[in-house]
Formats: C-alpha cells, structure tokens, sequence
C-alpha cells in the first residue's frame, strides 16, 4: 500500500503542477523538463528512507512511466506505447533521474533522517 | 439525516473550503476529462470510460468527509490541513481500487450482467472502509466480511441515496431550464451542485455506516 501511496501522490503532483506549470512557463520543452525534474525529484524524496530505497525507487519510475504511456496511447490517441524510441528515453530517463535524487537525498541527508 | 444535517451545520466553514481547496479541482479535471471523453470514439467503451470518471468524482471525494464526520462525532477538532493530508494520502490507493473493482464490474457484466451488479457497491463500500495504515489483504477482507453482513442495509442504503441525489438534480435542472444552458453552464452548475451535496450524502451513509460497524463491535 506505500507503494500505491507514493505514486497517488507523484500522480497528483503531476496534475496540478501541470496545469499550473502551463500558466509560467510557456516553453513546451522546459514546461516538461522542469516537470519532470520536480516530479521525479519528489519521488526520490519519498521513498529515500524506506527499507529498500533504490529497488523502491527504480519500480516505482517503472510503474508511472508505464501508466502515463498508457494513458496517453489509449485515451489522448498519442503513440507512445510501441514507439521504442520514446519509451527508451523515458525509462532512461525516469530511472536515471530517480536514482540521482535518492543517491544525493541519502547522501548529503537533505530532508533528514536517511538511514 | 437529521445527524447528518446537524453535522454538516457544524463543520460547515471546514467543508467550504475544503470543497474549494480539494473538490473544486478534482471537479473540474473530472468534468472536463468527461466532456473529452464524449468526443472519443473507442467503440462503445467510452461510455464506461465517462461512467466511471462520473462515478470518480464522488469516489474520491469521500473519504476526508469521512474523517470528518467520524471525528466531529467523537467531539475532535479537524483542520482543513488534515483533511487535505488525508486526501493525498488516500488518492493512490482509493484510485488503484476503484480502477480494479471498475475492471471486475466490466467484466461481470459480460459474463451474464449479474456478476457486475453483485460487484458494484463495492465501488462505494472501498472507500469507506479505507484506513491510513492497512494493507491491502486486511482492506478486501473487512470490505468483503462487512458486505455479507449487511447486504440488505447497504442496498438500501444506495438505492435511498441514489433517489435523493437524482430527484435533487432533476428539481435543480428544471429550475436551471428557464435560462439557455451552454455546456460550461452546465459543467458549473453541477459543480456546485456536487460541492453542496455530495458532502451531506457522505455524511448520511457513513452515519449510517459507524452505526454498523459499532453494532458489530458490540457483538
């Protein structure tokens, strides 16, 4: 159930922020790099203190990524779903971005409390 | 209902603005997602699609009402912080749910429709049987054991409050029919005519269902 917490969450964050995001910053491009950052910044955020934080971490990229390329393939009629390029680079991307904010969060104890 | 009526009297400065803070939104991204998803053509699934996005919007409403009304009963005092705590909290997991019981309720109504009807106040029995720290075998237990204990009561229970919310809409309707209604029109008029109420209907049902739960402590 943390699990399914945590992505509840990140969906949230991901919906208002887009929403407010628009509004700021006009940029396509930086509109969803900044978006992404912050998101996936949060999400390291949150499960830095868990019991298994990188595999917790890496899983849960995992399952967002995969219900955003659903979403969008199924219901906004974007092909993202059998695209290899796009989904690769949004994996990598995902993970990698995942990974970097628990290593540093656990790193430099931002936040507090990392074991 | 007269409970319902004295609590929601009490702790109405709370749910204003909770309403304005969480359900304003959540309204609006469910009502426009609505009015998308009329334009689709996914044969013939797009209206199970607008269903259950109509269906969200009560669903994930209901649960930091049902705090509310839970600790108003016991004479706590709840912040509008709180509420909102609870609603982050509990938006992943009541989704998750709410998807999968959808998914059954599809799929029992292809196997003969009664599965699904069997299957559907589960959609409304979740939520209310959610807590912050459960998991989610102890969650579809007690769902389950409650459900078969007070079949009857929870039937009613939906077909009572199912008939109170739609003759409410269809006198709102007809007083709205004298003006030209535009769908935006529309859109916010349902808007705050959810935002007032869905949380009295919150308030009746889980009156109702504490009652229960707290006779079956008893025994």
């Amino acid at each position: 159930m943390k699990y399914v917490k945590v992505i509840g969450i990140l969906l949230l964050v991901m919906t208002v922020l887009s929403f407010l995001l628009v509004i700021i910053i006009p940029n396509y491009y930086m509109h969803s790099a900044i978006l992404f950052l912050i998101s996936y910044g949060l999400l390291g955020f949150l499960v830095r203190n868990w019991k298994y934080p990188y595999f917790s971490g890496y899983m849960t990229a995992c399952l967002i990524v995969i219900a955003n390329t659903i979403f969008g393939d199924v219901i906004l009629d974007i092909p993202l779903l059998f695209t290899p390029d796009i989904g690769f680079w949004s994996f990598i991307f995902a993970i990698t971005l995942t990974m970097l904010s628990v290593f540093s969060f656990r790193k430099f104890d931002i936040g507090g409390e990392a074991a | 209902m007269r409970e319902a009526g004295y609590r929601y009297n009490q702790n109405v400065l709370t749910i204003l603005g909770y309403a304005l803070i969480v359900g304003l939104p959540l309204l609006f991204v469910l009502l426009n997602a609505n009015f998308y998803i009329m334009g689709l053509d996914l044969g013939g699934q797009e209206n199970l699609l607008l269903l259950f996005s109509d269906s969200l919007m009560f669903i994930l409403f209901l649960y930091p009402m049902y705090v509310l009304y839970d600790k108003s009963e016991q004479d706590e005092e709840v912040s509008i912080k709180m509420l909102i705590g609870c609603f982050i909290h509990s938006f992943g997991p009541i989704l998750m749910m709410s998807l999968l019981v959808m998914l059954g309720v599809y799929v029992g109504i292809a196997l003969f429709i009664l599965p699904g009807i069997i299957l559907l106040p589960f959609l409304f029995l979740f939520p209310f049987m959610y807590e912050s720290s459960i998991t989610f075998k102890q969650w579809v237990k007690k769902t389950i054991a409650f459900h078969n204990e007070h079949l009857i009561t929870i039937w009613v229970q939906i077909i009572f409050w199912g008939c109170f919310v739609y003759l409410l809409w269809a006198a709102f309707l007809y007083a709205a029919s004298n003006f030209e209604m535009q769908p935006i029109a529309f859109a916010i008029l349902r808007m705050v005519f959810s935002l007032i109420v869905y949380p009295f209907v919150i308030f009746g049902i889980s009156g109702k269902l504490i009652e229960l739960e707290r006779e079956d402590i008893r025994r």
